[in-house]
């Protein structure tokens, strides 16, 4: 099946109006030795005979009643008419929005979305949205170098290993040097002025909701100079923890895949950088701003600041970034207009709630222990238990339907090594283990059941 | 002409109270204090206000949120409103079949760290095979998240390539006609950048291309082809000799590949690095700026700086790990826009060698037919055969009128304009790409409106300085908007 609606009669009249016999001739200008190549992918096939090899396929996937499986990825609820209303075409159809005339939709849900993140993060501007939480950290490094003038950082352990190989990346681009540090090595540092960034995850890679006073405190007076970024990849998180805007903090940036996105084998999510007003120009890829009609007395937005971009600015860009994440951009907005603040507070606070009981009812079990027991969690905790456990766990959740907990794979624990003050022992397995609302109190029980089974085993 | 209106934002039509949706249950497990889980000194007040008024997110009903939506989307435009001639953008219909498949359970609600997806794999395995097979080369990553991220992506092995083979490379070529994202994206790996001008015939200039790569520190190319001109580099088996010749390698920007699908393969034009455009070529949605893919090939001396993961097959089970191991390392969180590859997949297999081909000969039939139709009306600066577009100037427009006049004019007759004022080579360039979705009858309706507009310009030139007339909006004033910038509701806030 194709999408092409020219007719023979058609292709005949328009090859007669170029003045050429075949559509060959259109092609006469390719040396004719790499002409018409052969492309093994097979003929192309009916819509249904599609959706049918297409359904087959999806089926060689379990879809989990229940999610125990967070790391970056979380499994929330999405009401249905975030996922309806996203779905007009009249958006997801469009290009970027630059003939702002007829894209006056989508330029004022960019502007409404930059007015919630703005909001729900306590800064001044907002983009309109990059990558991923990832790339939003490495653009928010590149920014820092660029305000500060140093390109030295420090990375808090402990960090989400994914973020922490695309920092690594970046790193081989860019000539910064990052440097990954806990808590209580920081504290043993000596002031210095070198240090263009300090970068904080909050909740951290293992759920721990951090003590974000204390740390603006103590690195102010190590590190004058540096910019301090509040990283969020939990961004449910920001319905319920203090506004990272109230630290004083200067670049807020992460992953906003919790506030209305599906979890998708990862991907699309959506990037976001914000920050205060004296960097606004300093912030890679499009921003929408509010103006007059020229001739007229209308307000409406278009894409705005644009010297700072790449189709403007070529090699003095300030990111090379082009498409971003607009559609998921649109799916976060119309989730946080259909939750309110007082919807997301509420899906938080369940998220502590749930969490906090399943640490409690893990940490009581014989073979487990909790290792951040002590700390306030959000929705995430870090389990060990004797080497060789996980994967009966691992079955026995799969036989259940449930989607286990994330087994620390060596690589992480390698990464998260790396300056870090927690003591990973080759005797045991470490899970991490998430728990949303999504998962009902009946397979918060199974689960648990399942953990003593494995650990009696 | 349409009565403009403006619409209150969301924020507006917010009641100043927190409603409450009983969307989400209250806890039935814990009961404790929420001070006593987590100290308050953590925590933001629960009364939701950003500051004395204001709350920080609307509280509305679920009708009014949709009709606002619903008005927004009113105010949008896309290619399921109308022909969509953007050059460069490749705005071809996306097929309902592709929407529908990636919103499977079976693809949208799995986990990337879970176990028991085979299926996403050997989707992702086949795609990665099948994209080699068009583009020819050796190996593909379906990381990069968008064209320019996959650019990224192909100049950082570039990078990683030359320095752990110990040769010192300082620049990247570029042509004048390139992509904005080209420059930056070298200057963003830490490349400087040499813009070499394109000749007479708008084609890179061999001369100037070998003088430039026999000062021995040039890292290679990025290149377009068909050029952003429209026209296919018929030197271009002599442009990857020479770069090749002296130690450079080629990179395909593969932005314009909707030309090309079973024409050519840009691997046997010579080039060592490729990314595609998903969102154009393989007619995933634009979704009105992203999400997008733009997967990267390389061949085969080059597939072992891949970023990692990589997926491998091992008799009938797939494996994702990190085998490449030269690897850059990850450009991405987890494995790439899973769902957009989804939609890429799907129609690739609707489509098959036959489907692509026949997508690419339509897309340039159509290109021509235009370059023709409306060469007797427009300046056609390059006067040969194009491929799926056609870049015309201002040179020839009556009475002062610019290229902004007329695209702005097309808006009233119900089109979306083209690419103007790109490539930068061309006056008042205006790039019109059709693609190979179009009906011959809209196509024709287009060239008929491009004719009367053409007559307003000459006899009625205060309608097109004046438009669109016909749109929510008039023209706004980009000026202050930069100059005096708002970039949320009401900021003083």
């Amino acid at each position: 099946m194709d999408f092409s609606p020219l007719s023979e009669n058609d292709i005949e009249e328009m090859l007669k109006c170029i003045g050429i016999k075949k559509i060959d001739d259109l092609f006469e200008d390719i040396p004719p030795q790499i002409r018409d190549p052969i492309i093994k992918i097979g003929k192309g096939i009916s819509e249904l005979e599609c959706l049918q090899k297409l359904q087959e396929l999806s089926k060689k996937n379990k879809v989990f009643d229940a999610i125990f499986c967070g790391a970056g990825i979380y499994n929330h609820y999405i009401p249905p008419v975030v996922v309806e209303l996203t779905h007009r075409s009249e958006f997801y159809t469009s290009y970027t929005p630059y003939q702002a005339e007829i894209s006056q939709g989508m330029l004022q849900a960019i502007f409404e979305y930059q007015t919630s993140i703005c909001n729900l993060t306590g800064m001044d501007a907002t983009n309109a949205s990059v990558y991923d939480g990832a790339t939003a950290l490495t653009e928010s490094l590149i920014m820092a170098k660029a305000i500060s003038r140093k390109n030295k950082f420090i990375i808090l352990q402990p960090i989400n290993p994914e973020y922490h190989q695309v920092i690594d990346t970046y790193a081989l681009s860019s000539d910064y040097i990052v440097d990954y540090k806990s808590i209580d090595i920081l504290k043993q540092m000596d002031p210095s002025s070198e240090i263009g960034a300090v970068v904080i995850q909050n909740p951290n890679f293992i759920g721990e909701v951090q003590d974000i006073n204390y740390l603006v405190d103590l690195i102010r007076k190590k590190f004058p100079q540096a910019v301090i970024i509040y990283l969020v990849i939990e961004a449910s998180s920001l319905g319920i923890l203090k506004r990272p805007g109230s630290f004083g903090i200067d670049i807020v940036c992460g992953e906003l895949q919790a506030l209305g996105l599906p979890i998708s084998f990862g991907g699309p999510t959506i990037g976001f950088i914000a920050t205060l007003s004296k960097h606004m120009r300093k912030l890679p890829g499009r921003i929408v701003g509010k103006t007059k009609e020229l001739h007229g007395s209308q307000e409406g937005y278009i894409l705005t600041l644009q010297a700072r971009e790449q189709h403007i600015r070529r090699e003095k860009a300030a990111s090379n970034i082009c498409s971003n994440e607009a559609l998921c951009m649109l799916s976060v907005q119309i989730y946080l207009s259909s939750m309110g603040y007082s919807g997301i507070r509420q899906n938080a606070e369940l998220n502590i709630r749930n969490a906090t009981y399943l640490k409690r009812k893990i940490h009581e079990l014989t073979s487990y222990s909790v290792v951040n027991f002590e700390s306030p969690i959000y929705n995430e905790f870090l389990v060990s238990c004797k080497r060789g456990l996980y994967p009966k766990i691992e079955k026995l959740c799969i036989m259940n339907n449930i989607c286990p907990p994330l087994k620390l794979t060596n690589k992480m624990i390698e990464l998260l090594s790396i300056g870090s003050s927690i003591h990973f022992s080759e005797d045991f397995d470490y899970f991490l283990v998430c728990n949303t609302e999504m998962n009902s109190k009946e397979s918060i029980f199974t689960f648990v059941e399942i953990l003593k089974e494995a650990g009696e085993q | 002409m349409t009565e403009k209106t403006s619409i209150p934002t969301i924020f507006e039509k917010s009641n100043n109270c927190p409603l409450t949706h009983h969307r989400i249950p209250v806890s039935n497990l814990l009961n404790d204090k929420l001070s006593d889980l987590i100290p308050n000194s953590f925590l933001e007040p629960p009364h939701g206000y950003a500051c004395d008024e204001k709350l920080i997110l609307p509280e509305i009903s679920e009708v009014e949120l949709v009709r606002h939506y619903i008005t927004l989307s009113k105010r949008n435009y896309g290619v399921d409103n109308g022909f969509y001639p953007l050059g460069s953008c490749t705005m071809k219909y996306n097929p309902k079949v592709c929407e529908y498949i990636s919103s499977l359970n079976g693809f949208n609600h799995i986990h990337p760290y879970q176990p028991e997806c085979q299926g996403a794999l050997q989707l992702m395995y086949e795609l990665e095979s099948k994209l080699c097979e068009i583009v020819g080369m050796d190996a593909f990553t379906l990381e990069p998240a968008a064209g320019a991220h996959g650019e990224f992506t192909g100049i950082l092995i570039i990078k990683k390539y030359f320095e752990d083979k110990g040769i010192k490379k300082k620049y990247i070529i570029v042509p004048d006609s390139s992509h904005g994202t080209n420059p930056a994206t070298s200057a963003m790996c830490g490349f400087a950048v040499i813009q070499i001008n394109s000749n007479n015939e708008g084609e890179v200039s061999l001369t100037e291309l070998e003088s430039v790569m026999k000062q021995g520190d040039v890292a290679g190319i990025m290149l377009t082809n068909p050029n952003t001109l429209g026209l296919f580099e018929r030197e271009i088996l002599k442009i990857t000799e020479i770069v090749h010749k002296y130690g450079g390698l080629c990179y395909y920007d593969g932005a314009n590949m909707n030309a090309l699908m079973g024409k050519c393969k840009p691997g046997e034009m010579g080039f060592d690095i490729v990314h595609l455009n998903l969102h154009k070529t393989f007619s995933t949605p634009h979704g009105g700026g992203g999400p997008g893919a733009g997967p990267v090939g390389v061949k085969s001396f080059l597939q072992e700086y891949l970023p990692n993961p990589r997926i491998i097959k091992i008799e009938d089970r797939y494996y994702i790990e990190d085998f490449a191991k030269l690897s850059i390392g990850k450009v991405k969180t987890f494995y790439g826009n899973f769902s957009v590859l989804t939609k890429a997949y799907t129609y690739i297999i609707l489509l098959g060698e036959d489907g692509l081909k026949r997508a690419s000969e339509n897309a340039v039939l159509n290109a021509n037919y235009i370059r023709v139709k409306l060469s007797s009306l427009l300046d056609l600066p390059i006067k040969r055969l194009c491929k799926h577009e056609v870049v015309f100037s201002d040179k020839n427009m009556p009475n002062n009128i610019t290229t902004m006049d007329l695209a702005k004019r097309l808006l009233d007759y119900g089109y979306h304009a083209p690419t103007i004022y790109f490539p930068l080579i061309v006056h008042g360039a205006i790039m019109i790409e059709p693609t190979e979705t179009e009906t011959k009858s809209t196509i024709d309706g287009f060239l008929s409106t491009i004719e009367k507009i053409y007559q307003e310009a000459l006899n009625n030139p205060e309608v097109l300085k004046m438009a669109p007339n016909n749109t929510p909006i008039g023209r706004l004033d980009d000026v202050e908007a930069a100059r005096n910038p708002i970039l949320k509701f009401n900021c003083n806030c």
